[in-house]
């Protein structure tokens, strides 16, 4: 029955285009949303997902890495002498406005880390090292900013709150998922910056356990001995920062309607193309149950014809895809495809073209046996 | 006596909102193992239902049919695909052949149904093919055969897998005098080589002499 969907498929071109255009259509189109909402979500975790160390300590309901409120930085003491704690490391996250060389301003979030340590500063460096920004007005520029900030060399001043820094260091791939340029600087710079941190406040506190203790052990011995604070894993945090883009704001939402309307598009245009070639050859399939075909021979032809239109369309779709991934990086947009996302489309595409074959499923099971007589 | 099917007071009504259409009413007849028997008559006299129903396509109202000895009246939707599958062979006036599948390929398909491998199938189809002198357009496709020829490859298709009954449908309806007869004489003698019964309903005159008996329905009922 699969040759019989295939000869079909072959000889009715037009139609088959027109199926198979539809199914890469929906298939480009479900990757897209999936491939830009995880690359927007790995964007917004990203510091954290690079940043070395066990623990998170935000303020009482932090929702965020972005927008985190300060807390008195002399609890890094409590956390250091805690049971199980190997070392702490503070760090700020602030925002502030930087003035363009042209004129004009433009904002950015300012990340204020240890230079000795790095926790917290940029992972990967094109020019110049982390430990840079060290004792002076420095700044590290990640080099997805140019396109905000315009370019920019080392040496160059940038005025930042009213207080020039000198940047010493170019980094790479940190994109910031609120479209805000990032700026690498110290953790005392930051601090002083005027920003709302404030002095002897941070915005973080890192923590790495010791060997032979257990993250969970460690957090619940610091909820203990900490007030006012919250205490997270690494990954908790960085969830816990992606699950706000994705459900506070609305943005998962809005992903998942584009889907399920791509979804819905994909199906209607299988579901009407097979519904058409299934009407088409009505007389036939009846003829082939009058001489003995069960329904489920029948609904093996259309459903072959609809996975072959699956298996087909998905392939163009991800080939189209992969070519498109050079745009995405030509626009300085993370776009991530992961082997499970494939998986996934591919799965939905199966669902789609079999759901849409139900259609004429239907038709089959009621065919009149006058029509096969008819002339 | 061997009779191949055998019906006892068949009826068939169809209803549409609160009209009733009598299409077949109280028919009884029994046709024999070997026989090619006619029905005629008048366009809506009930011929094509009553055929629909011998092959099991459509259920009765009312009344019996045997197969082979076999009672069929009641069978399920289920059952009744084994029971074409092992008595039947169709032919139908607009010949009903898969147009993106070669000659072969519709003949083959049949037998594939019936559990025959690819290359059994295969081998019986172009032997089937060439019972009907079309080995040499077996891989034509349809649109590229004539209507004469697409009928020779409904009848090489009707008698894939040696049916005991052939049921035709105006066989000769969209066919030339010339093909007409060519279809009409290949059918008889291949249902005489396979010791099988053919019922055809036909308004062809000119196919009298191949018929060994011809029913006349007016009303859904066989006139004498």
């Amino acid at each position: 029955m699969f040759s019989v969907a295939l000869k079909i498929i072959f000889y009715d071109k037009v139609r088959s285009l027109i199926t198979l255009a539809g199914v890469v259509f929906a298939v480009a189109l479900i990757f897209a949303q999936i491939g830009i909402y995880l690359g927007l979500m790995e964007t917004s975790s990203t510091i954290i997902d690079h940043t070395n160390g066990d623990i998170w300590i935000t303020s009482r309901n932090s929702k965020n890495f972005d927008f985190s409120q300060p807390f008195p930085e002399r609890k890094i003491n409590q956390v250091l002498a805690a049971e199980g704690v190997k070392d702490a490391e503070k760090l700020i996250v602030t925002w502030g406005v930087i003035k363009q060389k042209q004129g004009g301003t433009e904002q950015v979030e300012i990340i204020g880390y240890n230079p000795d340590t790095g926790i917290g500063g940029p992972w990967k460096m094109k020019t110049g090292h982390f430990r840079d920004v060290k004792n002076g007005n420095y700044a590290i520029v990640d080099e997805s900013s140019m396109r905000r900030l315009g370019r920019f060399e080392i040496g160059d001043y940038r005025e930042i709150l009213n207080r020039r820094l000198r940047v010493v260091g170019i980094s790479e791939e940190v994109k910031s998922f609120t479209t805000a340029p990032i700026i690498f600087t110290s953790y005392k710079i930051a601090q002083n910056l005027g920003g709302y941190v404030g002095p002897d406040n941070t915005v973080f506190i890192i923590a790495s356990v010791e060997d032979g203790y257990s993250d969970k052990e460690v957090i619940n011995t610091l909820r203990r001995s900490l007030s006012n604070v919250d205490v997270y894993t690494k990954d908790e945090f960085s969830r816990k920062t992606r699950l706000y883009w994705t459900i506070e704001t609305g943005v998962g939402l809005s992903f998942l309607i584009t889907i399920l309307i791509s979804f819905l598009i994909g199906m209607l245009i299988v579901g009407q193309t097979i519904y058409n070639s299934t009407i088409e050859y009505l007389k036939e399939f009846g003829t082939l149950k009058a001489i003995g075909a069960t329904n489920l021979n029948i609904y093996q032809i259309i459903f072959s014809e609809a996975l072959i239109n699956a298996s087909i369309g998905y392939v163009i779709g991800l080939i189209f895809t992969l070519l498109s991934i050079k745009i995405y990086d030509a626009i300085e947009m993370v776009f991530t495809i992961k082997l499970w996302v494939a998986l996934l489309v591919f799965f939905l595409s199966l669902i789609m073209c079999l759901s849409a074959a139900f259609f004429s499923v239907r038709k089959v099971r009621k065919i009149d046996p006058a029509l096969l007589f008819r002339g | 006596m061997d009779f191949a099917i055998q019906v006892e007071d068949l009826t068939k009504v169809y209803r549409e909102n609160s009209t009733e259409v009598v299409a077949v009413n109280g028919v009884s007849l029994s046709i024999q193992r070997g026989e090619v028997v006619g029905i005629m008559g008048p366009s809506g006299s009930g011929k094509t239902t009553l055929l629909s129903m011998f092959g099991c396509i459509l259920k009765p109202t009312a009344g019996s049919i045997k197969i082979y000895g076999e009672e069929v009246t009641n069978l399920s939707d289920k059952e009744l695909p084994f029971v074409r599958r092992k008595y039947f062979g169709f032919i139908f006036q607009g010949f009903n052949l898969f147009q993106p599948l070669s000659a072969l390929e519709n003949v083959r398909l049949p037998l594939e149904i019936k559990g025959m491998s690819k290359k059994e199938a295969g081998a019986l189809s172009i032997n089937l093919l060439e019972k009907v002198n079309l080995k040499e357009r077996a891989y034509f496709l349809p649109r590229n055969l004539s209507g004469g020829e697409k009928q020779r490859v409904a009848i090489a298709r009707a008698l894939a897998g040696n049916p005991l009954i052939i049921l035709a449908d105006e066989p000769t309806g969209n066919l030339d005098h010339k093909s007409g007869e060519l279809v009409v004489k290949t059918l008889r003698e291949l249902v005489m080589i396979n010791n099988a019964s053919a019922v055809i309903v036909t308004h062809d005159s000119r196919i009298f002499h191949s018929l060994d008996r011809v029913f006349y329905m007016e009303d859904g009922k066989i006139r004498a």
